[in-house]
Parts: structure tokens; C-alpha cells; sequence
């Protein structure tokens, strides 16, 4: 707190209008070992119940924004690694996927494996159903004996 | 440092030690939280709760019977683990500079007499005070109570106990001043 920030405090705490968590503030301020002689009788009438009731407060709230932080460290650590570990499987997947079936028909790209077989036998049978490719291919690798 | 209370008491019944025993059993768990927030040992919190209830006993029994002292219950047992680590003048409860600083862990003998010596003149200056400035200066001081809080117990309005807590406050800060030669 500034020093015009505690002087004005001390004039309100004067005039009897300061209220209890002000006067807590008040107390942090002028119960320092260096301040000024004026602030040391302002620290005497405060009086140490809310002398030390504004130091015991000042310290807890400390432990506890030591805890926020240490929460805050451990929830960020935690979050980088599940999204490493989601990056992870996810190139994983890729990687496995190095074979595809494709297929052309009618102007339709397909790409689900089983049919793009069954249109390839489909294709096959069509070419072989209406000519003697079939006869032929026989009598070239079954040469009558 | 133990706090010593010289509420002037007025024209109510004052608390018994019955009612305050009764009172006691019901405030003592939460004066033990307190201790054990602070130095996190049941041992130390249980000396914290004995030591608030001594301390509380020495106000209460100056005190109306009706009134409510939950709350000063509370500012005393943190009054006394603040005392009872400056005593120990140990690092177990690790505080920054600032609190050390606060808790007076590095004042001389002179200074800490010097400390002791301004709240004795403050007490006997307080006792110079009317009836009435010494009362509210007093619910102010040692019980923490807000200048709304004091209205509805005592029923004086707000405005008047704003000039009373002033006047006794600049009275008590001029006289301080002179006899410390400030």
C-alpha cells in the first residue's frame, strides 16, 4: 500500500468511519518495524487482538494462493499430456492405414473396402461373361496333350 | 503477549461462569480450527483453544450475558497462535519476510519493551475516557465489531457512535503522541 493510501486510511480510522477489514488492512501497514512513530501509535490503539488477527489472515490467504498455484501447475502438466497422448493414437491410426480401396463408378468415388471388391469381381465376371477370353486363357495354359 | 481486557462494565448482568462454560463448549471446536489451520499439529491447536478460552473468560465475564462472542472468540485464538509462534521464534510454519516482520521476530528487547510500554499507557488513558466513548472504543478495538454491528446492539444510532468512536479515537491519539514524544 502507498504511504498517502495508509495516511488517508489512518484519517478515516480517526474520524471513526473505517470499517473492521480496513482497519485489518490498516494494521498490516502500520505494524511494520521501520514505520514512522505517528503510524506506531496508530498500531498501539489498533491493539493486538486486530493487530495479529490481520496477520494471521495476511499469512493463511499466502498458503492458500500457494496451493491455487500448485493446483494450477499440476491441471496444466495433466492437460498437455492427454492431448500429447490424443495426438499420439490419432498418428498412430494414420499410420496404420497404408492400404485403401478406391473405386471409380459412374462418377461416384467409393472407398469402403468390401464393395470396391465386389465391383472389382463384378468387373472381372462382365468382361469374361460374354466372350471366349475365358476359353482361350484355358487353352493357352492347357495345351491339348 | 497476553492481551489484557479492561472492559468497564455498565449497567447489565454480567456473564457467569456457568453460562460462559456452556458458551465454551460450543466455541472451543471452532477456536481449535483455528490453531490447527494455522500450525496444522492437533497438539498445538488444542494449546491454541485452551489458551483463547483463558483469554476469552478474563472479557466475557465483564461482558452482558446476551451479547454474542463468537466472533471475538475467534480474533483471540488467532490472536494466540500469532503469540504463541512469536514466542517459539522457529521457521516450522514457513512465513514470508513480511509476516515475520509483522510478528516483530526481529525486534530488540528495547523495542519489544518499548511495544509494551505504549499499550500499557494506551490502557491507562482508555480508563480516562466517559463511560460511553470507553465502551464502544472498546467494542471497536477488542471485538472487532463494525460500527452497523454495534448500532443494533446497543440500539444507538450509527451516526452517534461514528462521532463517540472519532472522539475517543483522536483523544487517545493526541495524548499517545505526546507522552511518546512523537
Amino acid at each position: 500500500m502507498k504511504r498517502e493510501e495508509t495516511e488517508r486510511l489512518i484519517s478515516k480510522y480517526l474520524e471513526g468511519a473505517t470499517t473492521p477489514e480496513e482497519e485489518a488492512r490498516l494494521a498490516q501497514e502500520v505494524n511494520q518495524p521501520d514505520a514512522p512513530l505517528e503510524w506506531k501509535a496508530i498500531a498501539t490503539m489498533l491493539g493486538q487482538l486486530t493487530l495479529d488477527e490481520a496477520t494471521y489472515d495476511e499469512e493463511m490467504a499466502h498458503r492458500r494462493s500457494r496451493t491455487r498455484w500448485s493446483h494450477r501447475i499440476w491441471a496444466i502438466a495433466a492437460s498437455i499430456v492427454v492431448v500429447a497422448g490424443i495426438g499420439l493414437w490419432l498418428y498412430n491410426q494414420q499410420e496404420t492405414q497404408t492400404n485403401m480401396a478406391i473405386a471409380y463408378v459412374d462418377g461416384q468415388t467409393i472407398t469402403d473396402e468390401d464393395r470396391v471388391l465386389a465391383i472389382a469381381e463384378d468387373a472381372v465376371c462382365d468382361i469374361f461373361s460374354n466372350s471366349d477370353a475365358e476359353e482361350s486363357l484355358y487353352e493357352i495354359f492347357n495345351p491339348e496333350e | 503477549m497476553q492481551v489484557k481486557f479492561f472492559l468497564f462494565a455498565t449497567h447489565y448482568s454480567c456473564m457467569t461462569q456457568a453460562e460462559f462454560e456452556h458458551i465454551a463448549q460450543e466455541l472451543r471446536p471452532s477456536m481449535w480450527k483455528v490453531g490447527m489451520d494455522f500450525f496444522g499439529s492437533a497438539d498445538d491447536a488444542e494449546d491454541v483453544a485452551q489458551e483463547a478460552l483463558v483469554q476469552l473468560w478474563e472479557y466475557a465475564e465483564k461482558l452482558d450475558a446476551t451479547r454474542n462472542i463468537g466472533g471475538l472468540a475467534i480474533r483471540i485464538a488467532k490472536h494466540c497462535c500469532i503469540d504463541m509462534q512469536r514466542k517459539r521464534h522457529t521457521n516450522v510454519v514457513e512465513l514470508t519476510s513480511t509476516h515475520e516482520r509483522a510478528m516483530n521476530m526481529d525486534l530488540s528487547p528495547h523495542e519489544r519493551m518499548e511495544q509494551a510500554e505504549a499499550s500499557s499507557l494506551l490502557q491507562t488513558l482508555i480508563e480516562r475516557l466517559n463511560p460511553r466513548e470507553r465502551e464502544l472504543f472498546e467494542m471497536r478495538q477488542i471485538e472487532g465489531l463494525s460500527n452497523n454491528e454495534i448500532a443494533q446492539q446497543t440500539g444507538i444510532p450509527k451516526a452517534s457512535i461514528e462521532v463517540m468512536v472519532s472522539r475517543a479515537r483522536k483523544k487517545l491519539f493526541e495524548e499517545l503522541k505526546k507522552q511518546m514524544k512523537i
